[in-house]
C-alpha cells in the first residue's frame, strides 16, 4: 500500500527524534538561577519584588519565557510592562510581545472598554506576599535560536510601583546536552 | 463504448507518465533545521516540445486512422506501438505528489516523495550564505509504473504495457532567498538520469511483445516562488529542461531530445 513507506519514514524520524538525536530535538527547556530584586536595596514593608525564571522554551525560532514575579514585601506593588528584549550572543537583540492570545484577549477587553461594556485595564498589583506570571514571546525568522548556549533576557521592561528596572536581565542557560552552533 | 486498442495505448501512456513528479523540485532552498517538518503537495505538468511532439503527432495520425476504420499497415502498427511507448517515458502528463521532509540537524534535510507509483527519497545540504540559502540535493525515485489510482491501472491493462520501472537519479543545485515570513525565490539547476525498463505486449495488434532496457537523461533549471505566511506556503515553480532520449522500439529509432517545460503548484506547510 502506498501508506506504508510514509508511515515508515515518519517512523524514523520519530525515533531518531526522540532517541540521542540531540540536532534532531525541537525543544529546549532553558534554565536560569538569577533572581532580579527591584529595588535592589528595598527593605519590607516597602518590597522587594523578585523577578525569575519559571520557564524558558527554546524552539527553533521562538522562545518563550515565563517569568514570576514575587512580592516579598508588605505593601501592594503595581507592575507595569513593556517590551522586553532577548539579547543574543551575538550582539542581535529581539523584541518580544505578549503571546498572541493574550494579545487578542487585550485587543478584545480594550474594543469593549471603548464601546462601553467594560472598565479600562489596569496594571496589575501584586499583593504582598503574592506572585504575578507574566509571558513574553520572541521569534526570529533567520536563527536557529536553540544553538546558543546562553541568552540574554533583559527585564527593563518590568516597572516596580513606577521603578523601572534599568540594566538588569536574566541569562538563560541551555542544557548541557544541547547542541551548539548555528551549523547544527 | 469500447475504445480501440490504439486509442487505449496512447491514452495509458498519457496518463501514467510519471517524469513531472521526479523533474519537479519545489523545495524552499533554506534546508531545514533539526526536528523541523515541512508537508507539500505539489501538481506537476509535463509539457514536451520539440522532437517528441512529433512522435506523438505520428501517433496521433495513425489512431485517428485506426478509429476512422483504416486498417493498419504494419509500418503504421510499429510507429503507434513505438511512440505510444516513447509518450509514456517521455510525453505529456501530469502528476501529483506528496512530500514529507524533515531536518535532520547539521545543515541536512531528508525528503520523501510518493505520487503516481513513485516512491522518492532525497538529501540535501544546505550552505548559509549570508542573505542567501543554498543547497546541494540528491534525489533517488523508483518509479513502479503502476497508480495509486485504481482506474489508471484498469487503463494499463487494457493497453498492455505490461509494465514500468524506472530508476531516476537527480542531483540538483539551489540558490534562494527568504523575504521574512511571506516569501521565497529560488533557483535550481538539475540534472536527472532515469534507467527505465518497459515491457510492452501488443498481442492486441499482432506485434508480439518487447522489452526495453534503456536510459534518458535531463538537464536543466527552474525558478520559483512561494508566498504564504509563516506556516503554510502556495509554490510555483517552472521549470525548463533538456532531454536526451533515444529509444529503440520494434526495429524504429526514435530521438526524443528536445525541451521539457514543466510547470510547478501546489501548497506546502512547514512546522
Amino acid at each position: 500500500m502506498f501508506y506504508k513507506p510514509i508511515v515508515a519514514y515518519l517512523a524514523v524520524g520519530l525515533v531518531l527524534g526522540s532517541v540521542g538525536c540531540a540536532a534532531m530535538v525541537r525543544t529546549w527547556q532553558f534554565s536560569s538561577s538569577d533572581v532580579v530584586v527591584v529595588p535592589s536595596n528595598a527593605v519590607p514593608p516597602e518590597g522587594p519584588v523578585e523577578i525569575r525564571l519559571s520557564s524558558a522554551k527554546v524552539k527553533q525560532k521562538t522562545v518563550h519565557v515565563e517569568l514570576v514575579l514575587a512580592n516579598r514585601g508588605g505593601r501592594p506593588a503595581r507592575i507595569d510592562a513593556k517590551e522586553f528584549s532577548l539579547r543574543l550572543p551575538d550582539g542581535t537583540t529581539l523584541t518580544g510581545a505578549a503571546p498572541a492570545l493574550d494579545q487578542a484577549v487585550k485587543a478584545g477587553k480594550y474594543l469593549l472598554s471603548v464601546v462601553g461594556l467594560g472598565s479600562k485595564a489596569e496594571p496589575p498589583q501584586i499583593a504582598p506576599g503574592g506572585t504575578l506570571e507574566i509571558e513574553v514571546d520572541f521569534r526570529d525568522n533567520r536563527r536557529d535560536l536553540r544553538r546558543y548556549p546562553t541568552l540574554e533576557l533583559g527585564v527593563d521592561a518590568i516597572s516596580i510601583n513606577g521603578q523601572p528596572c534599568t540594566n538588569r536581565h536574566i541569562t538563560l542557560a541551555a542544557p548541557a546536552r544541547a547542541p551548539m552552533g548555528q551549523d547544527i | 463504448m469500447m475504445r480501440s486498442p490504439s486509442s487505449c495505448i496512447w491514452l495509458a501512456s498519457l496518463l501514467v507518465a510519471g517524469c513531472a513528479i521526479n523533474l519537479s523540485e519545489s523545495r524552499t532552498p533554506r534546508v531545514l533545521r533539526g526536528g523541523e517538518m515541512q508537508i507539500s503537495s505539489i501538481n506537476s505538468v509535463v509539457v514536451p516540445v520539440g522532437s517528441v511532439n512529433t512522435a506523438i503527432g505520428a501517433g496521433k495520425t495513425v489512431v485517428r486512422n485506426i478509429d476512422q476504420g483504416t486498417s493498419p499497415t504494419d509500418e503504421d502498427k510499429r510507429q503507434l506501438v513505438g511512440s505510444a511507448v516513447a509518450i509514456g517515458l517521455t510525453g505529456p502528463g501530469y502528476g501529483n505528489h506528496l512530500e514529507f521532509a524533515l531536518g535532520l540537524g547539521y545543515r541536512l534535510d531528508t525528503a520523501l516523495r510518493i505520487g503516481n507509483g513513485i516512491y522518492a527519497l532525497a538529501l540535501r545540504r544546505g550552505f548559509d550564505l549570508g542573505w542567501w540559502d543554498s543547497n546541494i540535493g540528491l534525489r533517488v525515485g523508483y518509479n513502479t509504473g503502476e497508480s495509486v489510482v485504481s482506474y489508471l491501472d484498469s487503463i494499463n491493462s487494457y493497453a498492455q504495457i505490461t509494465e514500468t520501472k524506472r530508476i531516476d537519479t537527480s542531483l540538483s543545485g539551489q540558490i534562494g532567498r527568504e523575504f521574512g515570513e511571506w516569501g521565497r525565490v529560488w533557483a535550481v539547476a538539475k540534472g536527472m538520469y532515469s534507467r527505465y525498463w518497459v515491457d510492452v505486449e501488443t498481442r492486441l495488434l499482432g506485434l508480439g511483445s518487447e522489452k526495453i532496457n534503456d536510459h534518458l537523461f535531463y538537464y536543466g533549471g527552474a525558478l520559483g516562488a512561494a508566498f504564504g505566511f509563516r506556516y503554510v506556503y502556495f509554490v510555483m515553480e517552472l521549470g525548463v529542461y533538456l532531454l536526451n532520449c533515444k529509444v529503440s522500439t520494434f526495429g524504429n529509432s526514435y530521438d526524443l531530445s528536445g525541451i521539457t517545460i514543466t510547470p510547478s503548484w501546489g501548497f506546502m506547510g512547514t512546522f
